[in-house]
Parts: structure tokens; C-alpha cells; sequence
């Protein structure tokens, strides 16, 4: 289908589109000769306004680290099991990864073959993929360089990468004629549209000139390098429509919008089938794009794409920051407070830090998994709690989840019961959470090197269980409630309510914060252990000041954070602070709505997620996500959906209500443009 | 862990299919460049080391018996009795004649910026003398950092504009101190084998394809340049940004896979301590100078852990636990003095390590190699009040061996503890610190003025002047 595609286009681009056209011929135009003229005529979105509502900006966006790795993953058509991947040929066009001690003693692994390991966007309120958060630098173009070198190999070994059968054996002129449409294919789906004739010229000349440089093989691994560094790929260029523009707006081409719906519902490219619309020119109306996105979501891609929304919304993809302190948590885990002056124990606190980070993280996937698509095998349409799958409430208020074997001493007063932890039953030790019998093994050999890079690595392999749990439901209810979203705020020795209360307002109620006035870091309670009075009560002591009460109190930062005292620094629950009982309880004032009063944080979830505030802030992190740009909080599409969400509080239709919407499929028209 | 193991490095000859213009096997210094040799002077390099937390100043001071510090006054450091020397600079004696402590600056243009994060002022502050860019998500600065400033004008095409990295511990993780010329933040390298990649790998694994990899980036960079024409102005600029780094990769590839050199070093290995961390770096460091892989450097040390520097038994958080009870807390106060007297300790070993490097031009590497140690507060209760770098080497450009003190007289209010001044504000400061870095930029044979800030306003209405050089440094 591509290949059809690639030629019709290739008359397209070569005869620039300037000034408007009429819109019949235009349409004509870009879809023949794939269907027949009369569905065509019907294909075409008349416009019944003359105004639209895009986004205010139009940012262009460069593929984020995660959508770089699985768009090469999906190029090359292996797995997202790495283990899967095969070998890629000793090509010498890759810049040697080494392996090597890591920087922490305990072993670095050798470095992934898959995901490449790209330094972090600066990101705007945690997410990556929007305008201002991606910074271009040195160090960076070399990383993209060597990740492209890297996988320019693995082509030689891709089931869809060569047009032709048994490449190694053909002739010198038959094996330089298909490697040539091999890289023009390959390019075709890399730039993620047709390519234009002069582009087919370029690239042919690309690979003559790379053929003189080494033996075929390496020859296409340096084009491939070449093709993954070029703009097309690198960039998610959109200029949109211009012989359908309407007033000040755009619609994006069918192929620009094939890339806007894979990379905002999947973090990868399009596959086939979206190619195939976008080609035959079935993403220009709403409808079409409504169908394509409906069959996106019940992709498994899409569940991906949702945990990785969230964990950015909530910080959890940056768990390998969290570092409890030993010294009072180490007991909790059966570890002494103190190593022995030998040394000999020195590596048993970091030995249960890293699987611990990674069974945080993925007990947070499954969690969303479980909450927006249901469990599986599960009856009924119902999570535990009552709320509705696929809603934000369920993800808000859902009473279960997993708990692993490394983390089952943070669950409950002791451990939830027969999880086995360290090689020993805890069976009837607490009373958090109950397991089932079932166990779920999802992947024995989980390596946390990828989550924990930044401040430590670990080559270990561990063999992590995970077991689905039923919460107790006055101590653990929802997204907000576990542990690797409470551990995120939190200090080694005390969890942290400003920290946390500032998140929760910020990313789940959208209340933004100014700067803080000066030295408010330095006045906030020392981070010691303290048994003379709570956490709560050194917090208020330490802002209760003119300068801090402003926002601590009357904007309710402090409030938001108290609600979680019952969790201390891992977020494991807590009757008591020091010698005192917690008090979780209090009045949020949130925004100008209405106070909610609450007893604890469970009790807050479950309020909050029933906010107005709330879903309309949800609605706008998904906007900014998908768009790649902030948008006002006035924009009509915005408010539209918002003022849908409150009442369906259905997260799938979110999304096909935003990838539906004007802000998605229209571009702002720049105020001048030159010809094609 | 083996120090210091070198490998001699064999640069290839020319490109090897005959794409590009090769340099293997010719003179490093022969190879000019940009920067002192196109100004006609040695090859100097820059060192950037930013500490967190800032000075005990009261423990960091150097005050001989009977000395008057209500006057200006320098001291001789190379005749200065070692006992007369604070604990937090006493590790540095054995280099006493290469140091430069500078006992009278402050931060007190990131008092009159605005309020934020402190910290997250003072590195901006400290490392681009100007303001502070607060509609970023996360604090960028206005301008270019001092680092990229100088890589600018002196690094070479062919060769890194500049290394960034940090040296973590299980605390807080070295932070960004480097910023481009929009202000956004640098990343940092913490893993010492990817360091290694960068500097030595392209050479150490020789390439024969390096033609057609730069051929690759040749093609993008094209590919680009057919494209741009026909974007909005906006998006040709975010397109410029990225395709002209892409640009000058191509330009350097050569250039680092033909490098021969005989102080490359073999690849790293495993790490256990923030002190092993930091003494593989600086070998990186020292390499790379010595191969004018690059010749502009910053180390950003992130927190050291307590029990790193005997603190264990107070807090398992520097930052936290300790760092913010300095004035409250005598005990506290002495952690942080061994908190310092530690990172002096490394930075003598880096002192040496350089020192102990020949230098292709002669002499060691240390001999042209100017390190500016800073850090992004004054104190580590969040003062900006003594600020108080130490210059070390550079001594082409300054009169080293000498610890400069200078009276505060400078009409900017800073926050200082309620034992210093009542009311929580001093009335005066030290000399803004952006006289500090015009020092260093002209050490570096740039000739400017002013680094950032060039004039301000104290919280009275007093005109303050950022611009040059701390008098009497030089000569």
C-alpha cells in the first residue's frame, strides 16, 4: 500500500500547492487514483464555517526519547521485548556501547539494545512532547547521532525492511537495486509519508554515494543512520492543508494527521492501517478520524501510551529518585538501621532500593491498566470501589492493585499476607491488603536499569512477583494512594505534605503556584528524626509566617498534603507519627469552588475525583499532551470537552473527543508561507 | 579501581575512504582551531566546579592573629604558616602556590532577583551573572553560561565545544550549571564510561565508516536545508537550532576519530564512592585536556552522602538534616565544615592529577589550566551573603598564591541569620560575583566587561556596577 502511495505522491509534492485551490480539485488531487472519484467527492470535508478553533500555537515538535525507541522499534517490526530483538550484524557502523562497572559499584549492565538511552527532555509540568520542554544541545545531536548509527544495523536483520528475497545472495546490480527501494520504502515509513521526487532522487544519491564507502551491508546501515537523523523523521513537520485552509486554521494532511493520532494515542508511528487511511485520504473528516481512533484505543499500543501519560502527569516514571533513609526505614525490610563497620553490609539497602523503584513503577502500570481498561478476565464493568472502568474516578478511587515480593512490607501495618518477602512467608503479619491466590507472574526477569538511569545502575536481574490485592479500603483507594506516588513526596526521613500538597494542587486540581518567597526551603521543618511533635504540626509551625500562609494555608498546599500523612516516606500506612495518632484530617480549599472536607486522603480521592476542577484539569493536561502546546483555559474546544468530561467521566472518549476536536486536526495558518 | 591506566591512542590516517578532510597523525597543537591559538597565544582550558550548598564562611575564612578585616588585605599564602590556614582550605596547602581564594564577593544580584527556589537562583546566578528566567517550567537562565561563553570563543571545530557532568551520590544529583546562549539548561553526563565514550570512544575504537557517518549527518543536515525554506519563520528556527548542531557534529567527527594522543586513558570501570566517582572524572578531565579533546569543562558535585564526610550519626540528609541548621546548631555547623573540607581534599587530588599530566605545549596541563571552584549559594542556610570561589592555576593571567580579602561594602541587602543582623538583612554585600567571572573570561583572553548583570539597583536605590574585573587579582 505504501509503495502505491509513495508514487501518487511523488507527483503531489513535486507540483507545489501555492494560493487556494479549488477545494474539489484539491481533494481529487490527493487522493487519486487509490479510490474511485465519486467516493472521493464524498470523502471531502466541505467546511460549513468559515472558522475554526486550532491551537493558539503550533509548535513543532521532535519525537520524544520514548517515541524515537518505539518508532525505530515499529520501523524494524520487532517486539517490544527486546529479548526478542535478533542480533543485529557486527556491521562496525555502531559507536561501541561498552559494559562496563557502572557508576555505583554494583554493576552497570551492558547498555539496552532497545530503548536507546537519550538524555531527559527538560519537559513542561513533567511531560515530554511539548513546545518549550525539548532544548536542542550538543550532547543530545550526539546521542540521536549514535542511537541512529546503532540501529542502522538492525535493518539487515528486519523481517519488513528489504523489498526483496534473500538479499545476501543476490548479484552486485540486483543487490544495489533492491537495497535502493529498500531505503526508499524504509524512508517512506520513517518520514511517515510519501516521499517527493526529489527526495527519491536524494536518497538514491545517498546510497550511491554510501555504497563507495563500504560493503552493501554497512552501506545501508549508514543510509538507514542517515534517513533516522533527517527532519522528516526527527520532526513531526505539519504545515498543513493550504488549499483548504479556513480563515486563520489549516486542516493537517491526512499523512500529518496519521503521525498526530500515532503519537498522541500510541507514542509511535502509524502502522499500516493508518498509513492506509491516510493515503486513500480517509483522515480529513471528523468521522474518519473518530473511526481510526476508536480502533487505536483498542490497540494494546494504547494501553502503553495511557501509562505513560500518566506516570508523567504524576512523576511516577521518575521513581529512581526516590531515596528513603536506612537508618529509619531500613528495619521496616528487615535491615538494620545501621551497616556493620565492615562494610559487609553496605550493599543491602541499595540491593533492595532498585528493585523496590522498579516494582513501584510497575505496580503503577498495572494499576492504570486495570483502571481504565478493567482487569483481565474481569466480569462486570465495575473496579473495586463501584466506580465505572475507564473512568477517572476508577482511577482515582479503585481498591485494588499489586503488590510485589519486594514490596510487600510497604503495604499495610506489616506485609499483606503470604507475599513472600526475602524468601519468607509473612503470612498473618498484616493486615493491609489481601492477596489473591492466583499469582500473577508477568515477567519473571524484569532488569531496572532503564528506570533507575540518572543517579544509579544495577546490572542484577531480578525476579520480581506481582500479586493483584484488595486494598483496606479506609487506608489505600486510588492512583493517589500508592506507594510510588506518595514515596515521590516525600524526604529520606518524613514524608513531605508541601511536596505533596503542591503536586496534587498543581497536576491533579491545576492550581498553580508562584515562585516561593525567599529562603521558604530553608525554613521548611529539618528532615530529622522528631518525636516531640508530628509532621503536621512542624510543617504548620514552619508556614504559618506572613510571607508562606498565603498559599500554604489559604490556597491549601499544606491541606492537600495533610490529607496523606498516613503515609510515611515509601508510603507505607501509619496509625501514628512519632507518639501521636495521625490526624489526615481537614478542609481544602480548592481554587474558588467550594471547600471539601475530608478525614484522610482516601477520603480526598474519592472527593476529588468527583470535582468539577478536577476533571476539567485532567481534560487539560490531555489537550496540552496531545497538541504539544498549552492551550487557554477559554479555548471553545477545550471548554466543549470539558464540559462533556464532567458529566461522562470517560476517559476513552476523551480522547476521541480531543483527537476529534479542532484543536487537534487544524493548524494555525502561519502569516505568510512560501510555495512548496 | 586502577588509576590513571593510559592508552595510547593511535589516530587513524586521513579519512579512510577518502570522504572529508583528515587529520590523523598530525600535531595536536598543529591542528589549530579556534580560540588561543586563533588569538595567537598557548591553547588555555577552563574548568568549571560547582559544589552544592555553598561556604561556612566563618569556618572557611582565613584570619591570622591580629589581622584587621575591617580594611582590605591579602595574604601570601606560599609563606603563610599551614596552622594559620582554615580546615575547609587546608587541603589545598600543598597547592598553595597555584590558589587564589577570593574572600569578597557575594550573591547578591540573586537576592534582588526574584523570589524562587534559592538554590535554583544561585546557579543561574552564579554561573551566568544574570537574571533568572522564571516562565520556565523549571528555572532557566536569560543568558549563556560563563563555560559556554568561553567554549564559544575558544573551543575547536573539530573537537567538543565543552564536557558537562556531575559527579551523585545516592542524595541530590549534581544539577545543570551550564545554560545556552537561549538560557535552557545543558545535560549532564553522571556516568563516567559514557564520559569516556564520548572523549575516547570514536578514537579508541577506530571507524573506518567515519566518512560515511559524517556523510549520514552531511545528508541530514541537507535534508534540512531543503526544508527549511519552506517552514514559518518559527518553525525554521526551532529546525535551525537543532540541524546546526547536527552541522558542527559532522564537522568534529573526523576530528575525534582521529585522535592521537599519548594521555588518552582506557575505559573506566566500576565506582563505589562519591570520592572514586569523582577521582574517575577528573582522569576523564585530565585526558581530555591533555588530548585537547575539549579545552572548557564543568564538574557539578551533587550531595555527598553524610556518612562520606562523618556526618551519619547527625542525619542521613545533607541538604535536609544538616545544611540548614549551620547558625542554629554548632554540631551541624561542623558538618558542613568537614562537608567542605572533604570536597578541598578532591579537588587537591584534581589539583595533582592535572599537575602531574605533561602538556603537548610543555610544562603540565595544570600549567594551562584555569579551574574556578564555586557553587550555587553562599552558605548552606541559603545565603547568598559570603560568596567565596577559589581560582586555582591561571596564573598566565593572575597573580596566584595570594588569598584576597576585600570588606563588603557593596549597597545591596542580603538575607542574613538574625545573629549577623536583627532584622534578617545585612545593609551591604560583598562586590557582586559577576566581577568574578568577567576575571575569568578575560583570563581567558576574551575581551569583555561585563558576564550578565552589568548594572543594578540595591533595595535602597543605590547604582551598583557588575561590570569588570575584581581589582587586584592580576599583576
Amino acid at each position: 500500500m505504501l509503495e502505491s502511495a509513495a508514487n501518487t505522491a511523488n507527483r503531489e509534492w513535486s507540483h507545489p500547492t501555492t494560493g487556494a485551490r479549488p477545494q474539489l480539485v484539491a481533494c481529487l488531487r490527493r487522493l487519486w487514483p487509490i479510490v474511485l472519484a465519486s467516493t472521493l467527492v464524498l470523502g471531502c470535508e466541505t467546511p460549513v464555517t468559515d472558522k475554526v478553533a486550532p491551537t493558539e500555537q503550533n509548535p513543532l515538535i521532535a519525537l520524544t526519547p520514548t517515541e524515537f525507541n518505539n518508532s525505530v522499534r515499529d520501523l524494524m517490526g520487532f517486539s517490544s521485548d527486546v529479548n526478542q530483538w535478533p542480533a543485529a550484524p557486527q556491521l562496525g557502523i555502531a559507536a561501541p556501547l561498552g559494559a562496563g562497572g557502572g557508576i555505583f559499584g554494583i554493576g552497570s549492565p551492558a547498555p539496552a539494545v532497545w530503548p536507546y538511552s537519550f538524555p531527559d527532555e527538560a519537559r513542561v509540568d513533567g511531560f515530554e512532547g511539548v513546545d518549550g520542554g525539548q532544548v536542542p544541545s550538543d550532547y543530545l545531536t550526539e546521542q540521536i547521532q549514535k542511537a541512529a548509527r546503532h540501529f542502522g544495523a538492525f535493518a539487515l536483520v528486519s523481517p519488513v525492511f528489504f523489498t526483496c528475497e534473500g538479499f545476501a545472495d543476490l548479484e552486485a546490480e540486483a543487490q544495489s537495486s533492491c537495497a535502493e527501494q529498500s531505503l526508499i520504502r524504509f524512508a517512506a515509513r520513517a518520514w511517515r509519508r510519501p516521499l517527493s521526487s526529489k527526495e527519491t532522487l536524494r536518497l538514491q544519491s545517498l546510497w550511491q554515494t554510501m555504497a563507495l564507502l563500504g560493503t552493501p551491508e554497512q552501506a545501508i546501515g549508514l543510509s538507514v543512520s542517515a534517513i533516522l537523523q533527517a527532519p522528516a523523521f526527527m520532526f513531526r513537520v505539519e504545515r498543513g492543508d493550504v488549499s483548504r485552509r479556513i480563515g486563520d486554521a489549516l486542516p493537517l494532511t491526512s499523512w500529518e494527521m496519521a503521525s498526530r493520532l500515532s503519537y498522541a494515542l500510541w507514542d509511535t508511528m502509524p502502522d499500516q492501517e493508518l498509513f492506509a487511511a491516510a493515503a486513500s485520504g480517509q483522515l480529513e473528516t471528523r468521522a474518519q478520524v473518530e473511526a481510526q481512533a476508536r480502533r487505536m484505543l483498542n490497540d494494546p499500543k494504547a494501553l502503553k501510551g495511557l501509562q505513560h501519560f500518566h506516570h508523567q502527569w504524576l512523576g511516577t516514571d521518575r521513581l529512581y529518585r526516590i531515596s528513603p533513609s536506612r537508618r529509619v526505614y531500613g528495619p521496616l525490610f528487615g535491615i538494620p538501621p545501621v551497616p556493620p563497620l565492615d562494610t559487609t553490609g553496605d550493599g543491602e539497602w541499595p540491593a533492595l532500593m532498585n528493585p523496590l523503584r522498579f516494582s513501584y513503577k510497575v505496580e503503577t502500570d498495572l494499576f492504570i491498566r486495570d483502571a481504565l481498561f478493567g482487569q483481565p478476565d474481569a466480569q462486570g464493568d465495575t473496579v473495586a470501589g463501584g466506580a465505572k472502568v475507564g473512568t477517572l474516578t476508577a482511577l482515582m478511587t479503585m481498591e485494588n492493585g499489586y503488590v510485589s515480593s519486594f514490596t510487600a512490607p510497604v503495604y499495610g501495618t506489616g506485609v499483606c499476607d503470604s507475599v513472600e518477602f526475602k524468601g519468607q512467608s509473612s503470612k498473618g503479619k498484616g493486615t493491609g491488603c489481601t492477596i489473591d491466590e492466583t499469582k500473577v507472574d508477568l515477567d519473571p526477569k524484569k532488569q531496572t536499569s532503564g528506570m533507575v538511569a540518572g543517579v544509579a545502575a544495577a546490572s542484577t536481574q531480578y525476579t520480581v512477583t506481582f500479586h493483584p490485592a484488595t486494598f483496606e479500603k479506609t487506608q489505600r483507594a486510588g492512583i493517589l494512594t500508592l506507594p510510588s506516588v506518595l514515596a515521590l513526596g516525600a524526604h529520606a526521613v518524613h514524608p513531605s505534605p508541601i511536596l505533596r500538597g503542591k503536586r496534587l494542587l498543581e497536576r491533579v486540581a491545576c492550581i498553580k503556584f508562584g515562585a516561593p518567597p525567599a529562603n521558604a526551603e530553608a525554613a521548611a521543618p529539618p528532615d530529622t528524626p522528631d518525636d516531640s511533635s508530628t509532621n503536621r504540626e512542624r510543617t504548620q509551625a514552619a508556614t504559618s509566617g506572613p510571607a508562606c500562609s498565603g498559599c500554604h494555608e489559604s490556597l491549601g498546599l499544606n491541606m492537600a498534603g495533610f490529607a496523606f500523612e498516613h503515609y510515611d516516606s515509601f508510603g507505607h500506612w501509619r496509625a501514628k507519627d512519632g507518639k501521636k495518632d495521625v490526624d489526615a484530617s481537614g478542609l481544602l480549599p480548592i481554587g474558588g469552588d467550594e471547600p471539601i472536607a475530608f478525614t484522610d486522603g482516601v477520603d480526598l480521592a474519592r472527593k476529588l475525583a468527583q470535582s468539577d476542577r478536577v476533571r476539567d484539569c485532567y481534560v487539560h493536561h490531555w489537550t496540552r499532551y496531545v497538541t504539544g502546546t498549552e492551550v487557554q483555559d477559554n479555548h471553545p474546544e477545550l471548554q466543549r470537552i470539558q464540559t462533556d468530561f464532567r458529566t461522562k467521566d470517560d476517559v476513552i472518549e476523551l480522547l476521541v473527543a480531543l483527537v476529534t476536536s479542532e484543536m487537534f486536526r487544524y493548524t494555525k495558518a502561519p502569516a505568510q508561507q512560501e510555495g512548496n | 579501581m586502577q588509576r590513571r591506566d593510559f592508552l595510547r591512542i593511535l589516530g587513524l590516517s586521513g579519512a579512510a575512504f577518502g570522504v572529508g578532510a583528515g587529520i590523523g597523525g598530525r600535531s595536536l597543537l598543529a591542528e589549530g582551531g579556534a580560540g588561543n591559538a586563533a588569538l595567537g597565544g598557548p591553547i588555555r582550558r577552563l574548568l568549571l566546579v560547582s559544589h552544592c550548598h555553598g561556604w561556612t564562611y566563618d569556618s572557611w575564612k582565613i584570619r591570622p592573629k591580629g589581622i584587621d578585616d575591617s580594611k582590605p588585605f591579602e595574604l601570601d599564602l606560599t609563606k603563610l604558616d599551614q596552622a594559620d590556614w582554615s580546615k575547609p582550605l587546608q587541603p589545598l596547602f600543598e597547592h598553595r602556590h597555584r590558589i587564589l581564594p577570593i574572600d569578597a564577593l557575594s550573591l547578591g544580584t540573586a537576592e534582588l532577583d526574584m523570589d524562587g527556589n534559592r538554590h535554583d537562583t544561585g546557579w543561574v546566578h552564579a554561573w551566568t551573572g544574570a537574571n533568572v528566567d522564571f516562565s520556565k517550567p523549571e528555572a532557566a537562565a536569560t543568558q549563556m553560561s560563563l563555560d559556554q561563553l568561553i567554549a564559544t570563543h575558544i573551543s575547536r571545530k573539530d573537537r567538543l565545544p565543552s564536557l558537562e557532568m556531575s559527579i551523585n551520590d545516592s542524595g541530590e544529583p549534581g544539577r545543570p550549571v551550564s545554560y545556552d546562549a537561549k538560557g535552557a539548561r545543558l545535560p549532564l553526563e553522571a556516568d563516567p564510561i559514557k564520559v569516556w565514550q564520548r572523549i575516547f570512544g570514536p578514537s579508541a575504537n577506530p571507524n573506518p565508516l567515519t566518512g560515511g557517518h559524517r556523510e549520514a549527518l552531511n545528508y541530514a543536515w541537507r535534508e534540512y536545508s531543503k526544508l527549511a525554506p519552506k517552514l514559518d519563520p518559527i518553525h525554521r528556527q526551532r529546525l535551525e537550532g537543532h540541524y546546526d548542531l547536527v552541522h558542527r557534529l559532522s564537522q568534529r567527527l573526523e576530528g575525534m576519530a582521529n585522535l592521537s594522543c599519548d594521555g588518552a586513558i582506557k575505559m573506566p570501570g566500576a565506582t563505589s564512592s562519591f570520592d572514586e566517582r569523582f577521582d574517575t572524572m577528573v582522569d576523564l578531565v585530565g585526558a581530555a585536556f591533555s588530548c585537547d579533546v575539549t579545552r572548557v569543562a564543568t564538574l557539578s558535585l551533587g550531595e555527598m552522602k553524610t556518612d562520606e564526610f562523618g556526618a551519619d550519626h547527625i542525619s542521613d540528609n545533607v541538604h535536609k538534616g544538616i545544611a540548614h541548621s549551620i547558625y542554629d546548631n554548632v554540631e551541624k555547623h561542623g558538618a558542613m565544615t568537614n562537608y567542605l573540607h572533604r570536597h578541598a581534599k578532591q579537588m587537591a587530588r584534581l589539583v595533582q592529577v592535572l599537575s602531574d599530566l605533561p602538556d603537548p605545549q610543555g610544562g603540565s596541563v595544570m600549567d594551562h589550566t584555569l579551574i574556578v571552584w564555586g557553587s550555587e549559594l553562599g552558605d548552606p542556610w541559603h545565603g547568598y551573603w559570603h560568596y567565596c570561589p577559589v581560582l586555582i592555576g591561571g596564573d598566565w593571567h593572575f597573580n596566584t598564591g595570594r588569598y584576597v580579602y576585600r570588606p563588603h561594602e557593596t549597597p545591596i541587602e542580603v538575607l542574613v541569620p538574625s545573629s549577623a543582623a536583627p532584622d534578617g538583612y545585612s545593609e551591604v554585600s560583598g562586590l557582586p560575583h559577576q566581577h568574578l567571572l568577567v576575571s575569568t573570561a578575560q583570563a581567558m583572553g576574551l575581551e569583555l566587561d561585563h558576564v550578565g548583570i552589568e548594572r543594578t539597583q540595591g533595595q535602597r536605590g543605590d547604582h551598583v556596577d557588575c561590570r569588570g574585573p575584581i581589582p587586584g587579582l592580576t599583576g
